[in-house]
């Protein structure tokens, strides 16, 4: 019998045998079996890479990513089968993006006098879907760590509020007020950008 | 348009424009993996190894060290001792100047007593 999943994304397939869930490929790896972090590997990677995309500058997506597993290999011993693996694999993509971008704000201080002498190009009228997609990603980096992050896991990943706050470590209550916070701040820059919603 | 609508049209809207995430490079997942095997000896357990050497190495300092810091403590404590069994001269003088005095005095009252009972 073979069980196939597709994530909520719908992205991707994933054939998975009778005893290959997560919490078994686990107990795998921590005996050292490579080859089940390569299951993880692909069953997680699509999602992972989205998060980080959406939270960080997409230039060393790859590097992020790999960090990103790097870490869950690492911290495989100390894991907690009581908690889901995705959760705690979020959250470490959640330390990733943070660490990033905070190194990223560090550097774009020294190149902000040098990117203000180019001018920025006019975008082609014709091209909206590209136009949009830009305006949310400018959205997303416009709002503060911890209002994008709420606004990819939870709108655009579709993870329910239960396991955003797992992955958070905050309450339920945060998730929501933090969720209407940044959503009335998205919805803002938005607007002033001539979108009508 | 209630408060609802409005958050179902902004969550719509981004999730229609979300921006496409690049395809990783082919190779990512062989890399990652080659690194998982070569560089972190195949095994988590074995990672978490070096944390262990290092508790027990934790564990061998603490119990030399204590064991040299209680030899030190004994050795003076001994020392200390030892020197305060040993009377100066100057004491020793003056216990056998005490003992001579406390001496005779005894003495000298016995043979009073003596004479006393000796003319009674």
């Amino acid at each position: 019998v073979v069980v196939v999943t597709i994530n909520s994304l719908g992205e991707g397939l994933h054939y998975e045998k009778p005893g290959e869930n997560d919490i078994y490929l686990v107990q795998l790896c921590q005996k050292g079996d490579t080859h089940s972090f390569g299951v993880l590997y692909r069953r997680h990677s699509t999602k992972v890479r989205s998060i980080l995309y959406q939270l960080c500058e997409p230039s060393s997506l790859d590097d992020l990513v790999q960090e990103v597993f790097l870490r869950a290999w690492k911290g495989l011993p100390k894991f907690r089968q009581n908690a889901l693996f995705s959760t705690w694999l979020y959250r470490i993509a959640w330390n990733v993006a943070f660490d990033q971008r905070h190194a990223a704000t560090n550097r774009r201080k020294h190149l902000q006098t040098i990117s203000e002498k180019i001018p920025t190009q006019q975008e082609a009228p014709d091209l909206m879907e590209l136009h949009y997609q830009d305006l949310v990603q400018r959205g997303l980096a416009s709002l503060s760590f911890d209002h994008c992050t709420i606004i990819v896991l939870h709108d655009l990943e579709e993870l329910p509020q239960k396991e955003v706050a797992e992955i958070l470590e905050i309450p339920v209550g945060t998730v929501k007020s933090r969720l209407f916070n940044a959503r009335a701040a998205m919805r803002q820059f938005l607007e002033k950008q001539g979108v009508q919603l | 348009m209630n408060h609802n609508d409005n958050d179902q049209n902004l969550i719509n809207f981004i999730r229609q424009n979300k921006p496409a995430v690049p395809p990783s490079s082919p190779d990512l997942e062989n890399r990652i993996l080659q690194y998982v095997e070569t560089r972190y000896i195949a095994s988590p357990q074995n990672i978490a190894s070096p944390q262990k050497d290092n508790i027990q190495k934790r564990r061998h300092i603490f119990f030399f060290s204590s064991a040299i810091a209680a030899g030190l403590i004994a050795a003076v404590v001994t020392y200390r001792n030892a020197m305060l069994l040993q009377p100066s001269a100057a004491e020793l003088n003056n216990l056998e100047a005490f003992m001579e005095n406390n001496w005779y005095g005894s003495l000298s009252s016995h043979i009073e007593d003596d004479l006393l009972r000796v003319t009674d």
